[in-house]
Order: structure tokens, then C-alpha cells, then sequence
């Protein structure tokens, strides 16, 4: 009879072919065995994993990203709103008053540094604002 | 057992509770991967940390072609893949230039030292084998896909994955043959 060949085995303890124990010789049973104990061990999970609560550490991580992302987002808007209604109230007044826009670029040149830094305070404020919420919760 | 349709959708709609449990069905999956890819045990943590947030940004695009297991493995071999390219400590060993005459080298005293314990014997033994064989091995037996399924994962045609293992299988019935012969396991 034809000898099971490592390929066989392998296949036979996958379920694929299954020949009557019997019919095996030793040298076959043997190679069996090796093959089946091959198999158990590599199905054995190892034994350091990840820790505890890694689940929610991830968890946390997602939402500061997308946290991040929307501050980020509210912070440009807000920027583009100012832009927008600075522009608006400026085509209005040229509207209305064409001496009165052109005294309100004047006014907006002469003070331009203290409306930069009133702004930049301002945002400042509300970023560090945030960010000692977030520390908090 | 997770109903996937029902957890994707809730996570889409920001439900970070059900992100949670997603991320709890599927640690161990792909911890399993990542470990037998990657061997520094210090970054292990953080790339399993990196393959959920992919997961997360990429769950809206997932259109269920697959089972949500494959979709996540896949993340976690490209990801590890990714890292063993840009972190290449063992190229070598990873990508041997002719994968089927592969044979284990000579053993080091460490591992003369682990063959007591069959189980850390036969870890050290896969960690040196090329990462195609590692790769069939821990998908196959540990994470229990099928070769259909880990072609899906790695894009390797299944009639090479389907040699891998028998080849990975052999070497290490050999080897574990040889050296075990008179060790008690």
C-alpha cells in the first residue's frame, strides 16, 4: 500500500481525507501524531496580550482626535465669519456713506495691531479655555 | 456575538460606546497578527492602538463586501507590514531570496534553553521563519480564517498561501522532531 506522504497527513488532519486509523502503519501513526500535536500548539493563543482596558484607552484617543479636528474646524469658521462680517459691514457703510467707509478703513489701519492682538488674545483665551476643560474631564 | 450592519452604523454615528466594543471583539485578533509580525514588544501596543484608529477612520467606506474580521485583519497585516518596511531590523530573515528552500540555522542557547516549554519553543522557532510562513500560520491556526480568507487579507494567490503552510507545517514538524526527540514535552 502506498505510504501517507506529509502532504496527506496534513490534509487528513484538516478534515479533507480521512482514512480508517487502521490502515495506517506506525511510521504513519507516528508522523500523525507529530502533525496533531504541530496543530494543537499552534492554535494556542500567546500568552501576553494587551493590558486591561486597552479598549477604552483607544477609545479616548479616537475622540481627542476627533475633537481636535472639530476645534480645529470651528476655529477656521469663526475665522471666515469675522473675515465675512468685517467685509459686510464695510460694503455697507459704502453704501450708505461712502466718506464713512473710507474713515472706517482709516480707523481699522490705525488701530489694525490692537485689533490683531485683541483677536489673538481672544481665541487664545477660548483654546486655553478648552484645553483645561478637557484636562479636567 | 456582534450584529456588524447594526456596530458599523453606530459608529459612524459616533457612538463611542459601540467603537468600544468593537474594539474589545476584535483585540485579540488583531494582537494576534501583530505579534507574531512585529517582534519589538515595546511597539506592539501601539500599532494594535494605530490599526483601530485606521479602522475607525476607514469603517464609513467599509461596504461589507467581506466580514468585518477580514476587513480588520487586513488593516492590521498592511499596518505591520508597513512598520516592518520602515522599522527593517531583520530584512534578511523577513524576505529570504528563495522562501522554499528556507531551513532553520543552527539554535541558539536561548532556544536550546525555551525547548522544556514545547509551546515558547515552537514561538521561537515561527518568530524566525520568513514573514510569508509566520504570516499563513498565525491567520490559518490562530485567527482561524481560511486560505480564501487570507488571500482577501494579503493578497497572496491562495494556491501560494495553501504552500506556505504546508511548508511552514513541515519545517516545523521536522524540527520540532529532531530537537524534542529525547526533551520531555
Amino acid at each position: 500500500m502506498k505510504k501517507l506522504n506529509d502532504e496527506e497527513i496534513q490534509r487528513l488532519l484538516e478534515g479533507e481525507i480521512k482514512p480508517s486509523d487502521e490502515l495506517l502503519s506506525v511510521d504513519e501513526k507516528e508522523s500523525l501524531d507529530q502533525y496533531r500535536f504541530l496543530f494543537e500548539k499552534l492554535k494556542e493563543e500567546p500568552k501576553e496580550g494587551l493590558p486591561y482596558g486597552f479598549a477604552s484607552n483607544v477609545k479616548r484617543q479616537v475622540q481627542r482626535q476627533l475633537n481636535r479636528k472639530r476645534d480645529v474646524r470651528f476655529y477656521l469658521i469663526a475665522f471666515v465669519a469675522l473675515i465675512l462680517c468685517f467685509g459686510a459691514f464695510y460694503q455697507a457703510l459704502l453704501v450708505v456713506n461712502e466718506d464713512a467707509g473710507a474713515e472706517f478703513i482709516a480707523a481699522f489701519y490705525k488701530f489694525k495691531w490692537v485689533m490683531f492682538l485683541g483677536s489673538a488674545i481672544f481665541i487664545g483665551i477660548l483654546y486655553l479655555d478648552q484645553r483645561l476643560v478637557k484636562e479636567g474631564s | 456575538m456582534l450584529n456588524e450592519k447594526e456596530i458599523v452604523s453606530r459608529i459612524i454615528k459616533e457612538d463611542f460606546r459601540a467603537f468600544e466594543l468593537l474594539v474589545k471583539e476584535y483585540e485579540k485578533l488583531v494582537f494576534f497578527v501583530i505579534n507574531r509580525l512585529v517582534h519589538d514588544v515595546q511597539d506592539k501596543e501601539d500599532i494594535c492602538q494605530e490599526v483601530f484608529i485606521k479602522v475607525h477612520k476607514s469603517l464609513p467606506k467599509f461596504k461589507f463586501e467581506s466580514k468585518l474580521s477580514t476587513w480588520i485583519a487586513r488593516i492590521a497585516y498592511l499596518t505591520a507590514i508597513n512598520y516592518l518596511k520602515k522599522y527593517r531590523n531583520n530584512p534578511q530573515s523577513d524576505y529570504p531570496e528563495n522562501i522554499d528552500n528556507y531551513h532553520f540555522t543552527d539554535d541558539t542557547p536561548e532556544q536550546v534553553l525555551t525547548r522544556k516549554n514545547a509551546s515558547e519553543y515552537l514561538n521561537n522557532l515561527i518568530a524566525q521563519m520568513p514573514l510569508a510562513y509566520r504570516t499563513a500560520l498565525t491567520l490559518y491556526h490562530l485567527n482561524e480564517f481560511s486560505c480564501q480568507e487570507i488571500e482577501q487579507i494579503t493578497g497572496t494567490p491562495e494556491g501560494t498561501i495553501k504552500s506556505n503552510l504546508f511548508r511552514a507545517r513541515k519545517l516545523l514538524k521536522e524540527k520540532i522532531e529532531k530537537d524534542l526527540k529525547n526533551e520531555p514535552i
